[in-house]
C-alpha cells in the first residue's frame, strides 16, 4: 500500500481545513470496501487519506415534516434495519439489506455507494426510484443535486472499481446527506435483485420501484428504475407513463415489463449480456410489481 | 511516513499503538499483536476469514484501515470464552464437527458471536445470513449451522 | 447391536480444540527471529522468450537481500509431480501467465513489493495456442518439444461399430467443461530455514514427501539434509499437491541463511495454481429398444495447460471411468491429453471423474428420452451389478452398491416431491 498521511477528523469543519491545507490527492474513507481494494491495488494513489467514520454528524437517518433525511455515513445494516426506513421507504431497506454480506453492510455506507458511482450500486437503484436529492458540502456552503442529475449521462464509471472525485462531486466537496420524500399513505415501494448468489453477489440486474395509487387503485404517480443496465441506474419514464392512471391488470403490468425490456435493448443492446437481461428484467420487474400489490392490498 | 498513534480496546484490555496509516487492520492485529487466529483469504472482504467484531459488529479486517478503529472496541477469537473456559460457540464447534481445515473458523466464530450478542435466539436462516460472508471451503456449511444453533441458550 | 468404542460413536477431531482457539499455526502465521520475506516475478505475459533479466535495480534497494534466477540453482531447475516439465525459474521460454522469472527476499512487504518493481524483465512475446484445437494443428507453436500432445490412448473392450449396428437407438451429443478452481481458503505458503546444512520447510501442502524430493534435487543435495513439515494447511482439494512456494522459500534460505517466508496473495494464488482439466467430450452411445446399452464409444480432448502437473494420471482416470457406472459389453474411449498457454491443469477431487460423469449421464438422460422410458429405469437396467465386468477387464465381485443406492435415492426424491405436492 502507498504511503500517505492521515486524517482523522471530528467534524465537517475539520475537513474544510484539511481540503485547504493539503494540495495532493486527497482521498475519503468510510466503509472502506471499494477504497481500500482500490488502495491496495494501486488504482487510487491518495498522498492524504480522510477518514469519515469518526464524523457523527453524517451519521443519522431522520424524519423530517415530508421527508427522510439520512447522513452520508450511515451504514447499510442501519438503513435495512431502521423503521422510518422499512415503513416509508422499502425499496431502500431491501436493496441495502442485499448489498454485499453481513459484514460488508456493518462497514459500507449509503455516501460510499452513491460516490463510488458504480452502475451496479445496490442502493443507489432504490434511491432513483425514491426520487432522492443529494446534499453536498463544500467551504463555500451546501448545494442540492438530483441523484439523476448527479449521475448526468457521458460521466465515467466502472464497475468494479471507484471514482471518489466522479464528476459530479468536486475535489473540495463532500457528500454530507441524501434525502427524500417519505411514503404517501398509499404509496409503496420495492426493490428486487438479481445475483449469481444470495451473498457477496455483484448485480446483474436491479429494479427499484415507487408507485403511488388513488382512491380507486389507479396508479396517480409511478417511478421505476433500473440498475447495471447502463452507465448507472435510471428512471424508465417510459415505462412509467404505460401504467400511469390504470389498475395494476395483468395485463397493464407485462405491457409495462415489454417497455422495460425494450428500454433494456436500446441502453445495453450491443453487450453480450443483453439476450439474458431484456428476458430477465422482466421476471424481476414482475416480483417488484408483486411486492407492491401485496402491499398494496393489506 | 508519519506514524499515527490509536488507542482502542482490543479482546477486553486497552491498548495503545503507533502504526503507519497505511496498514490494514488485519495486518495490525496479527504483526502488532501477534492475533495470527485473523487469516487472511482474500484481502477484498470477500471470504471472511479475516473477520474481526468491532464495536460489536462483525466486519472484514482486510477492508478497515487500522488508524479507524482509534477509540473502538475490537474481539478476535482470542478474546472469546473466559478464565481459560471456552465460549459455548467453540465448545459446540468441536461438538458438531464444524471444524476441518481450521482456517475459516475463527472468522465463522465471530460472525455467530455478533449475531449471539445482538439476537440471542435466531432462526436458522438468521443464521445462515449472520455467517453468509465467510467461505468455507471444506465443510458444505450444514455443521456450521448446526453448531452455531446448539449454542443458542435456552 | 453390539456397542464399539469408536465405531458408530462421533469422534473428536485430534487438533479442533486448536483451531477453534485459532492457535493452530498455518505457515503464513509462523514467525522465526531474523526473518525474511519473499516474493516472486512473475511473466505477465502467456508466451514468450525471455531476453534478458536485469536485477541491478532492485539489488540496490535497501533491505533487498537477495535476487536470484534460474542462474543460482545449484541442483536441477525441473519439477513435476508425474513428468519432470516446469521450471523453478525459468530459463527462456515462458510457457503460461504466472511463470516464475526471480525471487526476491526482502527485510519487509514494502521493500519486497519496490524491489519486485524494479526487476526488468526483457521478453520476446510469441504467439501462443490458447485452444485444443489450435495446439493439435500441424503448424501450432509447440509449449514443449516438438509435439503439443502430452499422452493419447486408447481403450477398447469388444467390438462398438459391429455392436452399434445392432442398436435401435443410437445418442450423439458433445460436452464441454470449463476450468475450475480449487479455491481453498487459504492461500499458499512456506516458511523454509536453512541452519547446520539441513534445509527445513513449513508448507501450506497436501505432498510434502513430494516436495522433500523436489527440493533436494533442487538444491543438488541427499534428501537427508532435507527436511519438509506440512504445517496446519487450509484446504487444498488437490490443488497443492504441485509445488508452490517450497522451492523458491528453500533455494532463498539455501542463500540467505536466513529464515524466509513466503505467502501468496489470492490472485497469485489463482494465477498460478493448478486448476480442473477442461474438457471437450463427444459421446456416442447405442441401446436396444428396451433400453439396455450395447455400446459407447467415447472422445476426449483434455487441456493441460502449460505443464503436466497430474494431467497423466488424470487422462488414465478419465478413461477408466468414461463409461460410467453402466455395464457395457462394447466400448471405445480415446483421449488425447494436450499442451497450451493456459494456466495449467492438475489434480482436482476426482481427476477427470467428475468431467467424464457429465458425459455418460447426458448420454443416460439422452437416451431415456429418445426411448420414452424413466431416466432411473436407463440407469438401474445398465448400472453395474456383483459379477459386472468393466471396460478394463475387471470383474467387480463386492461392495458393488450404486443400484440400491439409485432405488433408495429415487424414492427418497419422491417422498420429498409428494411432500411438496409437486
Amino acid at each position: 500500500m502507498k504511503e500517505f498521511k492521515y486524517y482523522s477528523p471530528k467534524s465537517l469543519n475539520e475537513i474544510f481545513k484539511i481540503f485547504e491545507a493539503e494540495k495532493g490527492e486527497t482521498c475519503l474513507i468510510a466503509g472502506g470496501t471499494d477504497v481500500m481494494l482500490e488502495i491496495n491495488s494501486k488504482k487510487v494513489n491518495p498522498d492524504v487519506v480522510i477518514n469519515l467514520k469518526s464524523i457523527d454528524e453524517i451519521n443519522y437517518i431522520k424524519e423530517d415534516n415530508e421527508f427522510i433525511r439520512i447522513g452520508a455515513g450511515t451504514t447499510f445494516t442501519k438503513l435495512s434495519s431502521d423503521a422510518v426506513i422499512l415503513n416509508s421507504a422499502r425499496a431502500l431497506a431491501q436493496a441495502c439489506s442485499k448489498v454485499g454480506s453481513t459484514q460488508i453492510r456493518n462497514l459500507g455506507t449509503i455516501g460510499g455507494n452513491i460516490v463510488t458511482g458504480s452502475a451496479c450500486g445496490d442502493s443507489v437503484s432504490a434511491l432513483v426510484a425514491l426520487d432522492a436529492i443529494l446534499v453536498i458540502q463544500s467551504p463555500k456552503g451546501k448545494r442540492e443535486i438530483t441523484l439523476t442529475d448527479f449521475y448526468s449521462p457521458g460521466q465515467k464509471s466502472v464497475c468494479d472499481g471507484c471514482y471518489h472525485n466522479t464528476p459530479g462531486i468536486g475535489k473540495d466537496e463532500v457528500l454530507v446527506e441524501v434525502y427524500f420524500k417519505k411514503a404517501e399513505k398509499n404509496e409503496f415501494s420495492a426493490f428486487r435483485k438479481l445475483g449469481k448468489r444470495k451473498a457477496l453477489a455483484k448485480s446483474i440486474l436491479t429494479v427499484g420501484m415507487s408507485i403511488e395509487f388513488d382512491d380507486d387503485k389507479k396508479v396517480k404517480n409511478a417511478r421505476i428504475s433500473l440498475g447495471a443496465v447502463g452507465k448507472h441506474p435510471y428512471r424508465v419514464t417510459s415505462a412509467e407513463n404505460i401504467i400511469d392512471g390504470k389498475k395494476l391488470s395483468d395485463e397493464t403490468i407485462e405491457d409495462c415489463l415489454n417497455e422495460i425490456s425494450n428500454i433494456v435493448i436500446a441502453n445495453i443492446g450491443s453487450r453480450a449480456s443483453c439476450p439474458f437481461k431484456k428476458e430477465s428484467v422482466k421476471g424481476v420487474a414482475r416480483e417488484v410489481f408483486a411486492s407492491i400489490i401485496e402491499q398494496s392490498s393489506l | 511516513m508519519e506514524k499515527v498513534k490509536i488507542s482502542f480496546k482490543l479482546n477486553g484490555e486497552n491498548v495503545t499503538v503507533e502504526t503507519p496509516p497505511n496498514k490494514r487492520l488485519l495486518d495490525l492485529l496479527r504483526e502488532d499483536f501477534e492475533l495470527t487466529s485473523v487469516k487472511e483469504g482474500c484481502g477484498e472482504g470477500e471470504c471472511g476469514a479475516c473477520t474481526v467484531i468491532l464495536n460489536n459488529e462483525a466486519v472484514t479486517s482486510c477492508t478497515v484501515l487500522a488508524p479507524q478503529v482509534d477509540n473502538c472496541e475490537v474481539v478476535t477469537v482470542e478474546g472469546l470464552g473466559k478464565d481459560g473456559e471456552l465460549d459455548k460457540l467453540q465448545e459446540k464447534f468441536i461438538e458438531e464437527g464444524a471444524v476441518q481445515c481450521g482456517y475459516c473458523t475463527p472468522g465463522m466464530l465471530l460472525s455467530a458471536k455478533a449475531l449471539l450478542e445482538k439476537n440471542p435466539h435466531p432462526s436458522r436462516d438468521e443464521i445462515k445470513t449472520a455467517i453468509e460472508g465467510n467461505l468455507c471451503r471444506c465443510t458444505g456449511y450444514k455443521k456450521i449451522v448446526d453448531a452455531i444453533e446448539a449454542s443458542i441458550e435456552e | 447391536m453390539k456397542e464399539f468404542n469408536v465405531i458408530g460413536k462421533n469422534v473428536i477431531k485430534k487438533d479442533a480444540v486448536d483451531k477453534v482457539l485459532g492457535k493452530a499455526k498455518f505457515a503464513a502465521d509462523m514467525k522465526l527471529p531474523n526473518m525474511l520475506v519473499a516474493g516472486v516475478k512473475r511473466s505477465e505475459v502467456p508466451s514468450g522468450k525471455v531476453i534478458n533479466i536485469n536485477a541491478e535495480k532492485a539489488k540496490k534497494v535497501p533491505g533487498v537481500v537477495s535476487v536470484l534466477t534460474y542462474k543460482d540453482i545449484p541442483g536441477e531447475n525441473i519439477i513435476g509431480i508425474i513428468n519432470k516439465d516446469e521450471p523453478i525459474l525459468v530459463e527462456d521460454k515462458i510457457r503460461r501467465i504466472g511463470d516464475a522469472i526471480a525471487i526476491v527476499a526482502a527485510e519487509d512487504e514494502s521493500t519486497l513489493e519496490k524491489a519486485l518493481e524494479l526487476i526488468e524483465v526483457e521478453i520476446e512475446e510469441t504467439q501462443g495456442v490458447f485452444t485444443i484445437e489450435d495446439a493439435l494443428k500441424e503448424d501450432s507453436p509447440k509449449v514443449h518439444g516438438d509435439t503439443n500432445i502430452l499422452a493419447e490412448k486408447i481403450l477398447k473392450r469388444g467390438d462398438v461399430d459391429a455392436a452399434f449396428k445392432k442398436c435401435d437407438v443410437i445418442v450423439e451429443n458433445e460436452y464441454s467443461t470449463p476450468v475450475i478452481a480449487h479455491m481453498f481458503i487459504e492461500p499458499e505458503a512456506t516458511l523454509a530455514n536453512y541452519e547446520e546444512g539441513i534445509i527445513t520447510f513449513y508448507s501450506s501442502t497436501q505432498n510434502p514427501h513430494y516436495d522433500r524430493g523436489e527440493v533436494a534435487r533442487m538444491l543438488g543435495i541427499t534428501l537427508n539434509r532435507v527436511r519438509s513439515v506440512q504445517a496446519t494447511t487450509g484446504g487444498g482439494f488437490g490443488g497443492k499437491l504441485d509445488i508452490s512456494t517450497q522451492c523458491h522459500t528453500a533455494l532463498l534460505a539455501f542463500y540467505t541463511n536466513r529464515p524466509i517466508k513466503m505467502v501468496r496473495s489470492r490472485e497469485e494464488s489463482m494465477k498460478v495454481s493448478s486448476k480442473r482439466h477442461p474438457h471437450y467430450m463427444k459421446f456416442k452411445t447405442g441401446a436396444t429398444k428396451d433400453g439396455k446399452i450395447l455400446a459407447t464409444d467415447v472422445e476426449l480432448l483434455q487441456d493441460t495447460g502449460a505443464y503436466g502437473s497430474y494431467g497423466l494420471a488424470v487422462i488414465t482416470r478419465s478413461m477408466v471411468h468414461a463409461q460410467g457406472p453402466y455395464e457395457i459389453p462394447n466400448v471405445r474411449i480415446r483421449a488425447k491429453m494436450v499442451y497450451t498457454n493456459n494456466p495449467m491443469s492438475g489434480a482436482m477431487r476426482g481427476f477427470g471423474v467428475p468431467q467424464v460423469a457429465i458425459g455418460h449421464e447426458g448420454q443416460m438422460d439422452a437416451l431415456a428420452e429418445k426411448l420414452g422410458i424413466d431416466p432411473v429405469e436407463i440407469r438401474t437396467k445398465n448400472c453395474f451389478q456383483t459379477g459386472s465386468v468393466t471396460a478394463t477387464g475387471q470383474k467387480l465381485v463386492d461392495s458393488i452398491g450404486i443400484y440400491e443406492t439409485i432405488k433408495k435415492a429415487a424414492d427418497k426424491a419422491e417422498q420429498i416431491m409428494d411432500k411438496e405436492g409437486k
